[in-house]
């Protein structure tokens, strides 16, 4: 059986106008020939969901994050694969599943900012139902936090730098882009 | 500082250990410090907007079971501990509120910012 929230996305999905779900196929043909690809994560969210096998279109999320195929987008599908399939009460304290609409805000969010050398992030709940990206490497630790109406909480700590900065992201992404580029930077650094 | 009408109830020390069981989708690998660690997101109230629970560790002893009978039913799951000083340094409130099924239940009363949640974490 599907979880509460696979079944919401795929509700969503089915929802759409046989036009819309004909680009959507065409999006997954066309961009979604990536490694990260939209077979893993068909493969986890089927084992997770007891062998359950989505409608055709069949990876609601690789829908949202398409179009790459840097070395973080891998490991990010199949962290957001692993979210869907929670279901209600997943942390034991009355949790919600996750919130697709949250999913699709920050993945959105990742193909602004990230670059392609960028480490990927953990990809964890939040028990309001959305979703945080988290890295803690290179002597940076940097946390994004999906909250409602596409609006970001950012709290970046540079050790090596001696930077700390925290605050909320909507429309202006700059100073996220510029904590993920220290980040990369170190990455960069560390791997020459 | 308290919401939902609780205050802070001083005859839990500032040492008493507050224990929080920790998902594993919460447990994240801190490579600054070389371990597996509890996320910030894991120190949340709850979805409803009441507050964070813990259980009192010093009364889960006193009642002679161990750290292991509050993960009970949970399999995967860690258990954080906190001192309640700590969580009070952080501008919170710590509060009695037994259950029946968990007679040592606490709350953490108070917003839970991001600094907040990173400085449970020590």
């Amino acid at each position: 059986m599907a979880s509460a929230g696979l079944e919401k996305v795929l509700r969503e999905v089915a929802s759409l106008s046989e036009s819309e779900q004909r680009k959507l196929r065409e999006v997954l043909n066309q961009r979604l020939a990536v490694k990260a690809s939209a077979e893993d994560v068909l493969q986890q969210t089927t084992m997770d969901n007891g062998g359950h096998k989505p409608p055709p279109y069949k990876d609601p999320i690789a829908l949202f994050i398409g179009g790459s195929d840097d070395p973080w987008v891998r490991p990010t599908v199949q962290g957001l694969a692993r979210l869907v399939t929670l279901g209600p009460n997943w942390d034991s304290y009355g949790a919600p599943p996750i919130d697709v609409s949250r999913i699709q805000a920050a993945v959105d969010l990742l193909r602004a900012i990230m670059r392609p050398e960028t480490p990927a992030p953990a990809v964890l709940a939040t028990s309001s139902g959305g979703l945080q990206f988290e890295w803690h490497e290179n002597g940076v630790d940097l946390e994004i936090e999906a909250g409602a109406s596409r609006d970001f909480h950012v709290s970046f700590e540079d050790h090596h730098r001696g930077e700390v900065w925290e605050g909320d992201v909507s429309t202006d992404t700059n100073g996220v882009a510029r904590c993920i580029a220290w980040l990369s930077d170190s990455n960069e650094s560390r791997d020459r | 500082m308290a919401d939902h009408g609780l205050n802070d109830d001083p005859s839990i020390a500032d040492s008493e250990a507050l224990w929080r069981r920790i998902p594993p989708t919460h447990c994240v690998l801190d490579r600054n410090l070389g371990r597996v660690r509890p996320s910030s997101a894991a120190f949340e109230n709850h979805p409803n907007g009441s507050p964070m629970s813990v259980v009192l560790g010093k009364e889960v002893i006193a009642a002679g079971r161990d750290a292991e009978s509050v993960l009970k039913g949970h399999e995967g799951y860690a258990l954080a501990s906190f001192s309640a000083g700590l969580a009070r340094q952080c501008g919170q409130a710590v509060a009695r509120d037994p259950l029946d099924e968990e007679p040592a239940h606490a709350l953490v009363i108070g917003k839970k910012t991001g600094s907040v949640k990173r400085a449970v974490l020590g």
